[in-house]
């Protein structure tokens, strides 16, 4: 038995140790060194499964061991850069050697697939996975990216509130002048676009209330930091006439500096909003009061017949790990000649309507220098802020308006100003502290228009036929605004108050002087005014905070003294008023989850009338408008609120929001305007209570999609608006309601293919409580943009079209207009564009709005067909 | 006009050489000196990541891994951790102190790992801030790998399924033999062929392949050669749990004062952490 047991069990051992085969050998390449790494894998023939695997060592020597009963097997020998090998192999234990062969490895798909989002607070936007080839700024790839938007005018928004701040490499160079930035650099230069959400730049203040906006922080490639940049784009073209468009900008975005230098010169009819501020500007802007009437630009582009030559240079100096100093110069120098058919229908409270036709000329020179000095130092526990600017608006023109008689018009206004602002926050070690902030202006603006034959002959000459009449007149204002509040950490007192006290003070001083036919007809158009005023506030700021929630609730009690003097034009030359207001206001901000936030803000706030409305003497605004206001001071009560929903699942590439808003205005004095027959306006302000309200609502839905890069944006709107108007002597009840939906589409169909289609459909109606009503208007406005990749990384084509349609147009109500252009790349630093604008040759544009009563039809001339040859270098 | 046009470009001319003058190339950080190379790139695959990290029990963090593959080393890191990373440094090169002067997480929860770096072991560095930065060397982890037939595209690439158990935790991989190569995120290698998604069972870790790329230009995977507080594995560990369970006490033992940007206390802060390797 004992016997039989040991052959039995013997022979199981036996089978056993035959069924643990080892293969084993060695990997080396044709001249006998060794291989590592190289992947040995043994299959089944059957179906292909994986029996074992393994590696080849340091000495291209490698080992299996299996158990299977299969006869024989599929050895395969792959390695990266190896060719792979496969051969049949007994299953048993045995030598096998290998010999490579050497072969580049052809991956599919070998591109950059790199999660294009990522980060919590900051998000981080991969810039290749959003750039094309054919982009010639990053401003291109910037509207690609979930939920940033740029306006036409340039201003980004994220989740449709604009950005408070636009970095580069952590530095505000260019001080709200994004437009050059988002314009001139090239996608290829940055590496990473971020979004600082609920970002607040003054680190002493990191710990209070959480702010809605974001802020925009360009991260450069490695390569591109700490030497200088300069590109020139250089552009020749003909239309009727020769066509330039030129610039040249330098910029340095080192470690301790960073500048940038621009100079630019177009007549092609771009604008100049390269240089517009979208935050940070000097407050300064011409207090006019007077001024030629100058014809609009088409709504859809290509009416702007320019000359401009603008420069910026701004600099930034990093004095040390908190410090930094500003200093940046802009200047803008454009020649505007216009002109277009204008026909504006008002309303009347009758049911009749009074018609103005004007076809209007005019030729501006506007100049704009800006100079700016910014001292900062920005740390955790102090924050010290200085910024003096300089600003110089001057602007001329004369042009002819031919209505039911010619009319030549001719003006100035020469704006020269300075501000400086002051920031200090001190905080200390207990989380308290105190906020101080303080500014001053001071800005003078003369300015003039003449207008020949003279008009308002019944209020200027007796009813008596003149020559012309011109208007003068100086403004020299000066306000400052100085703040004082206490500061407490919300993180140590989920609950806390603290005082504010501002004491604000406007002084402003006006001299006119209208005469008709170089004579002052009578005292009454030669005046003056002197106002005043004080202003004191006193109040208390509460803030409650858990959590991720923060509600911030201000309840300012502000007492003011006005002193109206030397008055002219009215019964009363001098005059004060004290009075006293309570205005509270509040914030709120819930951040729910890292998809769901919530924001809220109302106010209740009172505003006396401004000075300029209360200047007693007849003023020539222009030649449709006649002023004087002779009503007392008083003041206009506002209660408004708004909240914002947000969802925002930015890795599934899904943001959406919703926001509401609603407001009331009550007022106790109105703008009178009564027309004469020949429809020129005579505009009084006149006591009279009178009240507007305000609704809306507006969606919004983004979602991108992994495949063919498809992404879908779409947008809805709906506004409600009433407000009272004075015409013709009558109080009318006038009411608005309007809707919109939008939407953008993005898809790249191939690799040589990108799709940009977007759409935007509007329709308002407009009426008055006495049942006159306006015909309703339709509005549509698309564009579709192609661009084709020819070569890769080489040649590309573009074609876009733009179409608009509108039912109140008289005659033709579509419009299309078409553009192409061809892109020729030789390398990274020379890129030549070849731009054709305007194919169909189309030479006139309707427009039609309405707005407060008013219809306007304005036919514009659009620039004829062009072509333009561009070179863009990098040097 | 054209005098006008001409000065301002002359101005503007006038300007940019006297800055020019001023300025040439700046050093860049970290410094080029300390950078050494451990092999040159074939091939670098990025993997989103996605790390469940307990507080609350949904918050999740997203990042972006980099594996770069070299002939026998291979190196991966996480853009969000060496952002902080260089950060901390560059604050230590400057100030000549540690840590950051405001609030940042202090520890890392993947860390920086070199495999086959030196020769059979992985070199793992992990920056705890003002604590300084960590490395430790261990063996080549062995891992056990089931492979089963279940099959999927990732990335367009044909990946077989398999299994294994890591440190604490359960993880499904899916590898592809058409790019031979036996690396993979973080520290799992092992498989017949590159992974391209790895998670634990359990949700909290997961590793996604979004792309792949043969440098164009000659890169290499760089090591940084600088002051480590060198020590085994489990004892870099243990004293990043130290960290999170008492970040303050355990950085005042190193002569850190910590404070919140208001001045204010630090109150009761529990960390929230979730390390791979448990």
């Amino acid at each position: 038995m004992k016997r039989v047991l040991f052959i039995i069990i013997s022979a199981m051992t036996l089978h056993s140790v035959k069924a643990q085969t080892v293969i084993e050998g060695c990997v080396m390449d044709s001249v006998g060194t060794p291989i590592e790494s190289a992947i040995l894998t043994l299959m089944s023939k059957k179906d292909s499964s994986i029996i074992s695997f393994g590696f080849s060592n340091m000495e291209g020597r490698y080992t299996l061991n299996f158990k299977n009963e299969e006869p024989d097997f599929n050895m395969r020998l792959t390695g990266f850069n190896i060719k792979t090998e496969y051969r049949t192999v007994e299953n048993k234990s045995q030598s096998v050697d290998w010999r490579i062969t050497e072969e580049n490895i052809m991956l599919r798909e070998v591109q950059i697939k790199a999660n294009k989002i990522w980060g919590k607070d900051t998000l981080n936007y991969l810039v290749t996975s959003f750039m094309r080839d054919h982009d010639s700024s990053i401003g291109d790839a910037l509207k690609r990216m979930p939920g940033i938007t740029i306006e036409d005018d340039g201003k980004i928004k994220y989740n449709g509130v604009s950005i408070s701040k636009f970095y580069i490499e952590n530095m505000d160079l260019l001080q709200g002048r994004y437009n050059m930035a988002v314009n001139n650099l090239k996608a290829t230069d940055i590496q990473t676009v971020q979004v600082m959400e609920n970002h607040q730049h003054v680190k002493a203040l990191q710990d209070q209330e959480l702010p809605e906006a974001a802020a925009i922080n360009l991260k450069l490639k490695k390569e591109k930091k700490g030497v200088w940049t300069r590109r020139l784009n250089l552009g020749l073209g003909w239309d009727n006439d020769l066509l330039r468009n030129n610039d040249a900008n330098l910029w340095f975005f080192g470690k301790k500096q960073q500048r940038v230098f621009f100079y630019g010169n177009n007549n092609v009819g771009k604008s100049s909003d390269l240089l517009t501020s979208h935050y940070g500007g000097s407050g300064i802007s011409p207090a006019t009061m007077t001024s030629m009437v100058m014809p609009d630009l088409s709504p859809v582009g290509n009416s702007n017949y320019n000359d401009l030559h603008q420069m910026m240079t701004n600099n930034l100096e990093k004095l040390s790990e908190t410090s930094e100093l500003h200093y940046d110069l802009t200047y803008s120098h454009d020649i505007q000649p216009r002109n277009n058919f204008c026909q504006t229908n008002y309303l009347m409270p009758d049911g009749s309507t009074q018609i103005l036709v004007e076809n209007a000329s005019a030729r501006m020179t506007n100049n704009s220098l800006n100079i700016n000095l910014t001292y900062e130092d920005n740390r955790e526990m102090m924050f010290l802020k200085n910024s003096l600017q300089l600003t110089g608006i001057w602007n001329s023109g004369h042009g002819n308006i031919v209505s039911d008689k010619n009319i030549s018009q001719q003006s100035f206004n020469r704006t020269l100003g300075m501000s400086d602002a002051i920031e200090y926050i001190h905080r200390t070690d207990g989380g308290g502290g105190f906020k101080l902030s303080s500014n001053i202006t001071l800005q003078t603006t003369p300015q003039s228009i003449t207008v020949s034959p003279g008009i308002y002959e019944d209020i200027l000459n007796n009813g008596n036929t003149f020559e012309k009449a011109r208007q003068y007149l100086k403004v020299n204002n000066f306000s400052t605004n100085n703040t004082f509040s206490l500061l407490k950490s919300i993180r140590r007192h989920a609950f806390n108050i603290v005082p504010t006290i501002s004491l604000n003070a406007t002084h402003a001083n006006i001299h006119s002087a209208l005469s008709a036919d170089g004579l002052v007809p009578s005292s009454n158009f030669d005046g003056t005014m002197d106002y005043t005023k004080l202003t004191g506030s006193l109040g208390l700021t509460m803030r409650y905070t858990k959590n991720d929630f923060n509600l911030s609730l201000r309840t300012p009690v502000t007492s003011s003294l006005t002193f109206l003097g030397n008055r002219s034009g009215t019964d009363e030359n001098d005059r004060d008023r004290f009075h006293l207001d309570v205005n509270p206001s509040f914030d709120m901000t819930w951040k729910i989850s890292d998809y769901w936030s919530v924001f809220s803000n109302g106010a209740y706030a009172t505003s006396e009338t401004s000075w300029t409305n209360l200047y007693g003497t007849y003023v020539l605004n222009n030649y449709r408008n006649i002023s004087r206001h002779d009503a007392d001071i008083y003041d206009e009560e506002r209660l408004g609120a708004r909240m914002k929903i947000n969802y925002k699942d930015i890795f599934n590439g899904f943001l959406a929001y919703v926001e509401m808003s609603a407001s009331r205005s009550n007022r106790k004095v109105i703008y009178s305007t009564t027309f004469d027959k020949n429809s020129l306006a005579t505009v009084t302000m006149l006591y009279a209570p009178n009240h507007s309200n305000s609704q809306g609502i507006t969606a919004n839905l983004h979602k991108d999609f992994d495949w063919k890069e498809m992404s879908i944006d779409l947008t809805g709107s709906l506004q409600w608006n009433n407000g009272q108007y004075m015409r013709q002597s009558e109080l009318v009840n006038h009411h608005t309601k309007g809707h919109s939906i939008g939407g953008t589409f993005r898809c790249s169909p191939a690799r040589w293919l990108d799709l940009d289609v977007s759409g935007n459909y509007s329709s308002s109606q407009h009426g008055t409580s006495d049942g006159l009503s306006q015909r309703g208007i339709h509005n549509f406005t698309g564009t579709c943009n192609i661009k084709f990749t020819i070569l890769k990384e080489k040649l590309f084509l573009g074609m876009a079209a733009n179409h608009s349609y509108n039912n109140c147009r008289q005659g033709q109500k579509d419009y299309t207009f078409f553009k192409a252009d061809a892109t020729y790349s030789v390398n990274n630093n020379l890129r030549f564009t070849l731009e054709a604008d305007n194919l169909l040759n189309t030479r006139k544009y309707v427009s039609f709005i309405n707005s407060d009563m008013t219809e306007h039809y304005r036919v514009y001339h659009i620039r004829p067909r062009s072509i333009m040859l561009r070179a863009a270098i990098g040097i | 006009m054209k005098t006008l046009t001409k000065t301002m470009i002359a101005c503007a001319m006038a300007i940019a050489m006297t800055v020019n003058a001023q300025t040439s190339q700046e050093t860049d950080f970290p410094p080029t000196e300390e950078m050494n190379i451990a092999d040159s790139i074939l091939l670098e695959v990025t993997y989103d990541v996605t790390v469940k990290y307990g507080k609350p029990k949904e918050a999740t963090r997203n990042d972006v891994m980099t594996l770069e593959i070299g002939n026998s080393v291979w190196h991966s890191w996480l853009k969000g951790e060496r952002k902080a990373d260089y950060a901390r440094m560059e604050s230590l090169y400057t100030s000549g102190r540690r840590g950051l002067g405001f609030f940042t997480f202090p520890y890392t929860y993947i860390g920086e790992v070199f495999g086959n770096f030196p020769q059979g072991q992985a070199t793992v560095i992990k920056n705890l801030d003002a604590a300084g930065v960590y490395q430790y060397r261990e063996d080549l982890v062995q891992m056990d790998w089931n492979i089963s037939s279940e099959t999927k595209k990732v990335l367009e690439y044909e990946c077989s399924k398999a299994t294994c158990q890591f440190r604490g935790r359960n993880y499904t991989a899916w590898f592809t033999p058409e790019i031979p190569l036996k690396v993979g995120p973080y520290k799992f290698t092992g498989l017949p062929g590159l992974i391209l998604e790895i998670s634990s069972d359990d949700g909290e870790y997961k590793f996604t392949a979004t792309g792949l790329e043969k440098p164009h230009n000659h890169k290499d995977i760089l090591y940084w050669k600088r002051e480590y507080v060198n020590m085994e594995r489990n004892k870099v560990e243990q004293r990043e749990a130290m960290l999170v369970k008492d970040p303050f006490s355990f950085l005042a033992d190193y002569g850190f004062k910590m404070r919140f940007a208001d001045g204010g206390g630090v109150g009761k802060w529990s960390g929230c952490f979730n390390p791979i390797e448990k």
